[in-house]
């Protein structure tokens, strides 16, 4: 305990470490905030706006259910509350989907394409700036941990007062790693909380998320503060420890991620959108054709055993509508539901993916846990469809259950509107995050014990 | 005699340089590294002409299956073709079979940087619906997490690991012999430490810009992405030149930091440092800065703006009152003919008009904020070597922003071409329809499919020449600077 007192102290009264931690706090606290102003801005228009859709729906004049599903709505996706600090897939999918008859319209309007160029060459948020800089400041302050001693001779010195090794490492690798915890993990979790407190964050297990979300970047940060401290092991000058520290950090934190991901591609291809989308096209293209319309007419006048649409016991044309849907649901559910299986088993193999560098794995989990990665967005889209599909339902029904005679037209009304609830979206729980972040949570806490394990035998077998 | 002795230090040190094991590794990676890149651009640029092929065939196939349709129901039938399902009408051909795509087709040089590639689709539909509020609504979702962390292209590598290979070469230059006591050595010598500078320095930007501008020419053989760059020679030879000038840039950086005398371990500390400010920090200040500088209108605010539009349309007579008002502009005999307004044509021609009209405004503010991000993007990229080179690449790819916001301004424009080629020959048979067979299903007033207008593509070479003259001065005017500080305070050795 003395001996880590005495660590604590010298590492606090070292310049390095009032520098990097000015830096650190400024950078996190300047990214933060402004996506908590972002967030907040959104969230505030996002209410606004869907209660005007709602109120829009529920106004509509009355007219016919099919003209009324036609009319559709627009439905947006809330911002996870831990998006401030790590947003994940959200700049870079879809956050409006306009709910409409026939069609399973994509998520629009990224954040990423209102970003200016600029904005895609760095530090774009609070997570960026945890897997790119605090690895760097972990090495900074960890690569003179026992090279620049050996270097002085004062290592010699240490050791020469009958001081084990491995004390002397586990106080130095506790001081540092308590110094960064600080500089970095205290920001986090004032950012975080800003965040939870002054946002709606019903659904989201916002406490165990932020917790578990600062541990695995503690976590992060420790791995690179390990390395650091075994290339000082073992390296005979603080120069070459220096040197040796950030090529790793070079490699690992700035070539590995982006080599990650050409494997992943190459490996685990995800099907491509524009030819799913032609796929649907074409399944959708055959039938809408006049002479298949016509078919089909005839085939549920057979079904029902009439001949002419006028003695069907239901509405010719809302029961054509409602098997055409079933139709297409089916097309998007395959084509799409391919599609988007693509996405997650190309995620998996990214998460794999961490062995090549702890910041894949990092990227993975902590987005996961921030409620931020591609599940939450899939999620999003098939709920925003699901809706669409009970209101294109139901619209159908209604025409189908009504038979109009002699050309005139049904018309429906706000009892009709009501019947068809606000959207709502539940985010997915805690408990699905942690299963899928059992992966990226397995590779990182291997990247965390691989040099913790090759620490071992050269702090035993430590020399001046 | 000065100038044999300097050619004699250079000569030994470029010798002393490729003896290094460590010269020798370091490049190979770089090696590697810009094969791979060159490989990963490609396969991206072999895949974006795919799409353009695919596009064109689906183009080729709608009008056959037209045609067919054409020859089809102009014999009768019993079946009925209701009008979104007949192409041989122009309104049913406009609205629900016409395959009409503005495109963005790959520069010669496109591998050399996927830019806003993987964000921005190089393809978009003309449609003619409701849901097109704004002009970029063309989306590919795909790997999240490739569009996070970057691409591995060539520019990734020039930009981001070139400078990170310069300093490996050239970071302890000096900084090490002054650590290890050789540097009084030299001092002894009747050579002065510019001299002895220069030759260290200049030894390796040989050896850097050969290695750089050699490996990439080798990468982009290898992977056979270079595109037939015939007229684009000059753009090439300035991107070799700015390549050149960013690495000497570099250089100078080692150069500089070695002549505040240091030491080895404040050497690499503040080279690795300037690197992540000049390639991370600074670019990401300067995204600040435009966003402060033209800040976007809110995509929620528009959507809201259309649903108004749309409500104003739909309640009650308000969308017949439109239809009449925007029929009595376009048809002059309009009264004469009752229930004209009621045709499902016209209301949806007026009901897009009317929309077009009160968006207007939102469309206006979201292409001035595209315009304006991109121009403020290409003013504050000259402060920073890394994004003016990076800038330089992408408008030579053709990957930039501001070629993308020009390209959604073409699309735009061409969907308003594609309007008022349709829009007279509808209205023409909404007055007056084409006289049909007996007894045949559909309307058969439309068989223009080939005099449907084409969208003009546009390949912007001299913008490429441009950026890439603008990045080699910009860079050669930082090299100069940083070049000029360290001969200035290299003037003495140090105590």
């Amino acid at each position: 305990m003395r001996r880590l007192s005495a660590e604590l102290a010298r590492t606090a009264r070292d310049a390095r470490l009032r520098w990097i931690g000015a830096v650190l706090v400024l950078l996190l606290t300047v990214a933060g905030l402004g996506a908590w102003r972002d967030s907040a801005r959104y969230a505030g228009e996002v209410a606004q706006v869907a209660a005007a859709e709602r109120a829009r729906w529920l106004g509509q004049d009355a007219k016919n259910p099919h003209s009324a599903d036609h009319f559709g709505l627009w439905v947006f996706r809330p911002s996870a509350p831990l998006a401030v600090l790590d947003p994940g897939t959200e700049p870079y999918t879809g956050r409006m989907v306009r709910v409409e008859a026939h069609v399973f319209n994509d998520a629009v309007y990224r954040a990423i394409q209102d970003a200016g160029p600029l904005a895609r060459f760095g530090f774009g948020s609070v997570a960026d700036i945890v897997q790119l800089v605090v690895p760097l400041a972990a090495i900074l302050l960890g690569f003179s941990a026992f090279a620049a001693d050996r270097e002085r001779g004062t290592l010699r010195l240490a050791l020469g007062n009958g001081v084990p090794p491995g004390q002397l490492f586990a106080s130095r690798f506790a001081a540092l790693f308590a110094a960064l915890a600080v500089v970095a993990g205290l920001p986090l979790f004032g950012i975080g909380a800003l965040a939870v407190m002054s946002q709606d964050h019903a659904g989201w297990q916002v406490v165990p998320r932020l917790l578990t979300w600062v541990a695995a970047q503690l976590a992060y940060t420790a791995v690179f503060l390990l390395l650091a401290m075994l290339v000082s092991l073992v390296a005979r000058t603080a120069r070459g420890a220096l040197a040796a520290a950030l090529a790793v950090w070079a490699l690992l934190c700035v070539a590995a991620p982006r080599l990650a991901v050409v494997g992943v591609d190459a490996v685990v291809p995800a099907l491509s959108y524009r030819e799913v989308r032609a796929r649907i096209e074409a399944g959708f293209r055959s039938h809408r054709t006049a002479e298949a319309n016509d078919a089909r007419t005839r085939s549920v006048l057979a079904r029902y055993g009439v001949g002419d649409p006028g003695e069907l016991p239901v509405d010719l044309r809302g029961l054509m509508m409602s098997e055409n849907e079933a139709h297409n649901f089916a097309v998007y559910d395959r084509e799409l539901g391919a599609f988007f299986d693509s996405i997650a088993t190309q995620d998996r193999a990214l998460a794999w993916a961490g062995l090549l560098s702890p910041r894949v794995a990092l990227q993975a989990l902590s987005q996961t846990l921030a409620g931020t990665d591609f599940a939450q967005h899939a999620h999003f889209v098939w709920t925003a469809e699901a809706y669409r599909r009970g209101i294109s339902e139901r619209m159908n029904a209604e025409i189908r259950d009504h038979p109009q005679r002699g050309g005139t037209t049904l018309v429906a009304g706000r009892d009709l509107w009501e019947e068809i609830p606000p959207f709502v979206l539940q985010p997915l729980p805690f408990a699905r995050a942690l299963a899928d972040a059992g992966v990226p949570a397995l590779i990182l806490a291997l990247w965390l014990g691989l040099p913790a394990l090759l620490c071992r035998p050269l702090v035993r077998r430590l020399k001046p | 005699m000065k100038t044999v002795r300097f050619a004699l230090l250079l000569g030994a040190e470029l010798r002393l340089v490729l003896r290094e094991r460590l010269t020798w590794a370091v490049l190979a990676a770089l090696v590697v590294s810009l094969c791979l890149a060159a490989w990963t651009g490609a396969g991206r640029v072999a895949m974006e002409r795919a799409a353009l092929a695919e596009a064109a065939a689906d183009t080729d196939r709608v009008v056959r299956d037209a045609r067919a349709a054409h020859e089809r129901y102009a014999k009768p039938s019993p079946i009925k073709v209701n009008y979104w399902q007949d192409p041989t009408d122009a309104f049913g051909y406009m609205t629900y079979f016409m395959a009409a795509y503005a495109v963005k087709p790959p520069t010669p040089l496109a591998v050399f940087a996927a830019g806003q590639s993987d964000v921005q689709p190089a393809i978009m539909r003309a449609s003619f619906g409701f849901s097109t509020v704004f002009d970029d609504t063309a989306y590919e979702p795909g790997s999240t997490a490739r569009l996070r962390l970057g691409p591995f292209d060539l520019a990734f590598v020039l930009v981001y690991l070139v400078p990170l290979v310069v300093i490996a070469l050239a970071g302890t230059r000096l900084s090490s012999e002054h650590d290890s006591g050789i540097l009084r050595m030299i001092a002894s010598q009747p050579v002065g430490p510019r001299r002895v500078a220069s030759a260290k320095f200049g030894a390796v930007a040989l050896i850097a810009i050969v290695a750089t501008l050699g490996g990439t020419a080798l990468a982009l053989v290898v992977s056979g992405g270079l595109g037939a760059v015939d007229g684009w020679e000059d753009a090439l030879a300035l991107l070799a030149a700015a390549l050149s000038a960013y690495v000497a840039f570099w250089v100078a950086a080692c150069a500089l930091v070695a002549s505040l005398w240091r030491g080895g371990v404040a050497a690499l500390a503040i080279l690795v440092l300037a690197w992540a400010c000049v390639t991370v920090a600074l670019p990401s200040t300067l995204g600040l800065a435009v966003e402060a500088l033209a800040p976007t209108p809110s995509r929620i605010a528009a959507i809201d703006a259309s649903r108004r539009a749309q409500v104003r349309f739909y309640t009650g007579e308000e969308g017949a009152r439109i239809t009449s008002a925007w029929l009595t502009g376009k048809v002059l005999e309009v009264s004469s003919r009752p229930g004209l307004a009621d045709a499902p044509e016209i209301k949806r021609l007026a009901r897009d008009a009317f929309y077009d009209e009160a968006l207007a405004s939102d469309r206006d503010a979201a292409q001035d904020h595209a315009r304006a991000a991109a121009a403020w993007s290409r003013r504050l990229a000259i402060l920073s070597p890394a994004t003016v080179l990076a800038r330089a690449l992408e408008v030579a790819a053709g990957t930039d922003a501001e070629r993308h916001s020009a390209f959604l301004a073409a699309g735009a424009a061409y969907r308003r071409d594609l309007r008022a080629f349709f829009e007279p020959r509808i209205l023409a048979q909404a007055l007056d329809p084409a006289p049909v067979c007996q007894g045949c299903p559909a309307r058969l007033d439309f068989a223009a499919y080939d005099a449907v207008p084409a969208f003009v593509l546009s390949v912007p070479r001299e913008a490429a020449e441009h950026q890439a003259l603008v990045a080699l001065g910009c860079l050669m005017a930082g090299t100069l600077l940083l070049a000029a500080l360290a001969y200035r305070r290299l003037s003495g050795w140090p105590a």
